[in-house]
């Protein structure tokens, strides 16, 4: 391993100095990919596939790119435990893929170190972007979701719904990828409605469904009767509170559209979701190997993408059109359009 | 004030500590009898999760209690497990205990991938029960006091008055048995009970065994009533808490209760702070179940030493 690490550095350095001898800058020579010689792409998950939500998504985007661009893909699994992804992160910086990619704050350190080892080789953070002033990271690409220009659009519809006047938010910890859907669910509910009243507790975990579903329940004791959970499993518990207290209540759900999750074993669960702050990693993933191909993508920046990106957005599903009146569904509609227009500014926590 | 005051004195949010309170309570009860037989089990995290996705799984495909059955066995199971690792190929307990909670938490998501076709993170995929709530509305039949037990008591679990006659059976069965005797005597100075012909391996064997058992029964409350159905870690530490409490408790059946009924209420009152006043910071809700643990354990360690000085030892 380290005579190979040693060899890659090495080699960075001659492709360094022979890009500098040419006087070139960092531009390198678009390769012309096909599908006898693809793109190679690693996708290494710092967890496992079938978490029904951030990878399975960003998994769905690799296939979509497979079938629609000259890509190959291996997807690695690093799993669980902390200690594996580092390890996992710099093999696939050292196999000879020409992009990895990876997600969220848990894995940008490892980006950060192995982009200055391996320049030659591209990288893709998503959900999160490392500080392009304390790193040379040329080759990284930060793509990070403004989740909050698709939860103004659930915040509103929530309030509209809402009967008491009250709405609650759950979240899994306090940070800006997680506030972020909190900050335009509170600016939309607020427009919809001035006098809306909000609660909104911190979990403190993304694990713990029975605590989830017990602050649920304290929240709807408090007279709240639409709720939106951004805390992954503990978020699912609440999700089964809302189900079980019956009598009209809602919920909204997070990251992927979790009423067509649950359509399938749980059709009562289905029915109190009206709609779901999606986070399209996939979608993001494929434009940005599509960028990569075509040579329009330029790295060694972060991009914040929203609604008109289509990187994010409410599911506009049957549950949407059953529980949704058509008045407000075109409503919400035309707020959509406004967002992406730029007449309606909505704040951020992503700076 | 007045606001929190009628919160935490209202029947919602007693039943809101019972029910937080039921699966950390069976697990503090099996940390306790494995700790005052001398064998550490600090595999009880690990044996309440493998408990949770047993239970959850078994309940696809049978009644609700065989379900709680097996998760019980699957528990009593890796106490065995743990026994026979331990006392037969004389292993570390507490590596022994490491190993177990490793291997449940990989070895939960492996099951429940081959159980669901794949997920990884939670069963949402698959039909699993609920244990029925115990309905005692007949009680608001009482004059004066009777609609308010109603309402603090019915809708509990099934388990969670298991869980309250375990406290005094356990607490029975150590201090008014043989048997009960024997344990805590092999937790207190092994040598002794040997020399008197107990077998000392197997009470400790038969204290894991139970330890487990419980601590499956934890797990199976937890995924079949608290929230019903299984995901990946979702025993969240409780098992490492009733450590905590065993000893906060000073390992006795009634005090252990009590050490496991506060982190449960404070849990509760970190849950319907936030509601009430919202400028409280989050964190500072979140710390105060550990605060108040802190503040419990030093008052503990200044009464006994108190004790200690009165009776002359020092």
């Amino acid at each position: 391993m380290s005579f190979i690490n040693k060899m890659g550095k090495a080699a960075a350095g001659l492709v360094l100095s022979a890009s500098l001898m040419a006087g070139a800058a960092t531009t390198v020579v678009a390769a012309e990919y096909t599908k006898e010689n693809p793109l190679k792409v690693a996708l290494v998950l710092h967890g496992t596939l079938g978490d029904k939500s951030f990878f399975d998504s960003a998994a769905a985007g690799m296939t979509k790119a497979e079938a629609e661009l000259p890509v190959s893909v291996k997807i690695i699994e690093a799993g669980y435990d902390r200690s594996k992804w580092q390890p996992a992160l710099a093999d696939a910086a050292d196999s000879g893929y020409d992009v990895v990619i990876a997600g969220t704050f848990d894995m940008t350190g490892y980006i950060t170190e192995l982009a200055t080892q391996y320049p030659d080789v591209k990288f893709i953070d998503f959900d999160d972007a490392p500080d392009y002033t304390k790193c040379e990271c040329k080759n990284v690409l930060g793509v990070m979701y403004g989740t909050s220009t698709a939860g103004y659009l659930a915040g509103y519809a929530a309030a509209k719904l809402s009967k008491t006047g009250v709405l609650a938010t759950i979240l899994g910890m306090e940070f800006p990828t997680v506030t972020d859907f909190k900050t335009g669910f509170d600016q939309g509910a607020k427009a919809a409605n001035a006098d809306i009243q909000i609660l909104n507790s911190t979990a403190g975990t993304f694990s713990d469904p029975a605590k989830g579903k017990e602050i649920a329940l304290a929240q709807l004791n408090q007279n709240a009767d639409v709720i939106f959970p951004i805390a992954g499993s503990t978020g699912i518990g609440a999700l089964q509170a809302v189900k079980e207290a019956g009598g009209g209540k809602l919920a909204v759900g997070v990251d992927s559209d979790q009423a067509t999750i649950f359509a399938e074993s749980d059709a009562a669960q289905a029915d109190v979701i009206f709609t779901s702050v999606e986070k399209k990693v996939g979608e993001s993933l494929f434009l940005a190997l599509k960028g990569t191909i075509d040579g329009s993508q330029e790295y060694g920046k972060r991009i914040l993408l929203g609604l008109k990106d289509g990187a994010v957005g409410i599911s506009k599903n049957a549950y949407y059109e059953k529980l949704v009146p058509a008045d407000l569904r075109a409503e919400i509609d035309a707020i959509e359009a406004k967002i992406i227009s730029g007449e309606i500014q909505v704040n951020t926590d992503m700076k | 004030m007045t606001e929190l005051l009628i919160t935490i004195i209202s029947t919602g949010f007693f039943a809101t500590v019972i029910r937080t309170t039921t699966p950390l309570l069976l697990a503090t009860l099996g940390g306790l009898i494995a700790d005052l037989s001398g064998a550490l089990n600090v595999a009880l995290e690990g044996m309440m999760l493998i408990g949770c996705l047993t239970a959850v799984i078994v309940s696809v495909y049978a009644p609700w209690y065989v379900a709680v059955l097996s998760g019980v066995g699957a528990g009593a199971l890796l106490g065995l497990l743990m026994a026979f690792f331990a006392y037969r190929l004389k292993a570390d307990i507490i590596l022994v205990g490491f190993a177990i909670n490793i291997l449940a938490a990989g070895g939960t998501v492996f099951a429940l991938a081959l159980a669901t076709g794949g997920d990884k993170g939670t069963s949402i995929n698959l039909q699993s029960q609920a244990i029925p709530p115990v309905d005692l509305t007949f009680l608001s039949g009482i004059p004066i006091i009777g609609p308010t037990l109603s309402a603090m008591l019915t809708g509990q679990s099934v388990v969670t008055w298991i869980a309250a006659f375990l406290v005094f059976a356990i607490w029975y069965f150590l201090y008014r048995t043989p048997w009960g005797l024997w344990l805590r005597g092999v937790g207190e100075y092994p040598a002794a009970p040997e020399a008197a012909g107990i077998p000392v391996t197997k009470v400790r064997t038969w204290s894991l065994v139970v330890s487990g058992a419980l601590a499956g029964l934890g797990g199976a409350q937890l995924a079949m009533f608290n929230y019903v159905g299984f995901t990946r870690d979702m025993t969240g530490g409780r098992g490492f808490i009733a450590l905590g409490a065993v000893l906060l408790g000073a390992r006795h059946p009634v005090g252990a209760t009590i050490a496991a009924l506060l982190f449960g209420a404070f849990d509760a009152f970190a849950i319907v702070l936030p509601g009430l006043y919202n400028w409280m910071p989050s964190e500072l809700i979140r710390m105060i179940p550990f605060i108040v643990t802190i503040v419990a354990l030093i008052s503990f360690s200044v009464r006994a030493q108190r004790a200690l000085a009165l009776r002359g030892v020092q």
